[in-house]
């Protein structure tokens, strides 16, 4: 994350941070931008119980490893028994504020304040990679038609300066 | 294949009720085998209970009795016309999940139903995400109405979204970054 440099310095750091690990959806007027930590280190014996519950995703790597990920939402919890539930509420809470990684929270400030929108964090995937060992997904996502005007705007100005586009 | 296909052959998998309930992995599982990715299963999944053909409890997918699915689809209306009430309409842009959940105790629900309603209404009618509220800097979890006219195009983004997350997560780890 950029901490230093003026506002021209920051807008094309998130102009590549975007393109690299996020997208721009024109139809939807979506911005989003990825981003991941461990979380490891931070759940608790019960919260591993019920992600070795819960059903997940899978996705194969050209290496033919597998690696499974679980997508964050509400009602997974109806997967679970009912003395179980208080368990996830607690663990999606978690993710929703604790968790977020201070790169995250830094990200959305910045996004807010450069480029006068409104950033929203999104807990998204609890990704479990080798050895069952744990990380957690975040989306920072802007969204809205005014508000995607004014960034992309921003955005491509950056862009326009490095020559990518007109170049 | 398209999502009506998967719909239908999870219908057909309780054959007409005589199967009451299957397990949540079980039934992924075999629609995996088939060559299904999960975020179509699960999608398809999410229809299949907007529908009412089955509902999601404890582990299980449970049939839905047809008889009684109008009944079930006009009780989901009336917590979606609650919380539409408790967002004056979207006149209220943001409330923390607490706050909701207190909204619809006044209205007479415990918290399981509450939590339940919210589950529901992720599928269609809530934004879930974390802000900062005030000058704290803290983040808080909460959730936003969706106008009407914008769900289909929040659904269509959040499909989307899965997809790319997918595809950036197999783009780190074969970067090694993961």
């Amino acid at each position: 994350m950029i901490k230093f440099g003026n506002a021209a310095i920051r807008n094309s750091y998130f102009e590549r941070a975007i393109r690299d690990d996020g997208s721009r959806d024109y139809k939807r007027y979506r911005i989003s931008l990825m981003g991941a930590g461990e979380i490891e280190s931070k759940v608790k014996l019960d919260h591993r119980v019920i992600i070795n519950r819960l059903p997940k995703g899978e996705t194969t790597l050209p290496s033919e490893k597998k690696e499974t990920y679980i997508v964050f939402s509400k009602h997974l919890r109806e997967e679970l028994p009912f003395e179980l539930r208080h368990v996830y509420d607690d663990l999606v809470s978690k993710m929703a504020d604790e968790w977020v990684p201070t790169i995250l929270r830094e990200e959305k400030e910045v996004i807010e304040r450069i480029y006068g929108v409104r950033a929203k964090i999104r807990p998204h995937q609890i990704y479990m990679g080798e050895n069952g060992y744990l990380r957690g997904k975040w989306e920072i996502r802007v969204q809205g038609k005014e508000a995607f005007n004014k960034m992309v705007k921003q955005l491509d100005s950056a862009r326009d300066e490095e020559g990518d586009i007109k170049g | 294949m398209s999502l009506e296909t998967i719909v239908k052959m999870i219908e057909a998998e309780f054959k007409d009720g005589k199967k009451k309930q299957i397990g949540s992995k079980e039934l992924i599982k075999m629609l995996q085998e088939r060559g299904f990715e999960y975020e179509d299963v699960d999608e398809a999944l999410d229809e299949a209970k907007r529908r009412k053909i089955i509902e999601l409890d404890s582990g299980f997918y449970k049939w839905i009795d047809p008889s009684i699915r109008e009944a079930e689809k006009a009780k989901t209306q009336r917590y979606y016309d609650m919380l539409a009430e408790i967002y004056e309409g979207g006149k209220i842009e943001f409330f923390t999940e607490e706050e909701v959940k207190a909204a619809l105790k006044e209205r007479g629900l415990d918290d399981e139903e509450a939590a339940h309603i919210l589950g529901i209404a992720e599928r269609d009618f809530l934004d879930f995400y974390a802000d900062t509220l005030g000058s704290t800097k803290k983040l808080v979890a909460g959730c936003s109405w969706i106008p009407p006219e914008e769900r289909a195009s929040y659904a269509d983004a959040e499909k989307e979204s899965n997809r790319s997350f997918k595809k950036w997560l197999e783009k780190k780890m074969m970067q090694g970054d993961y």
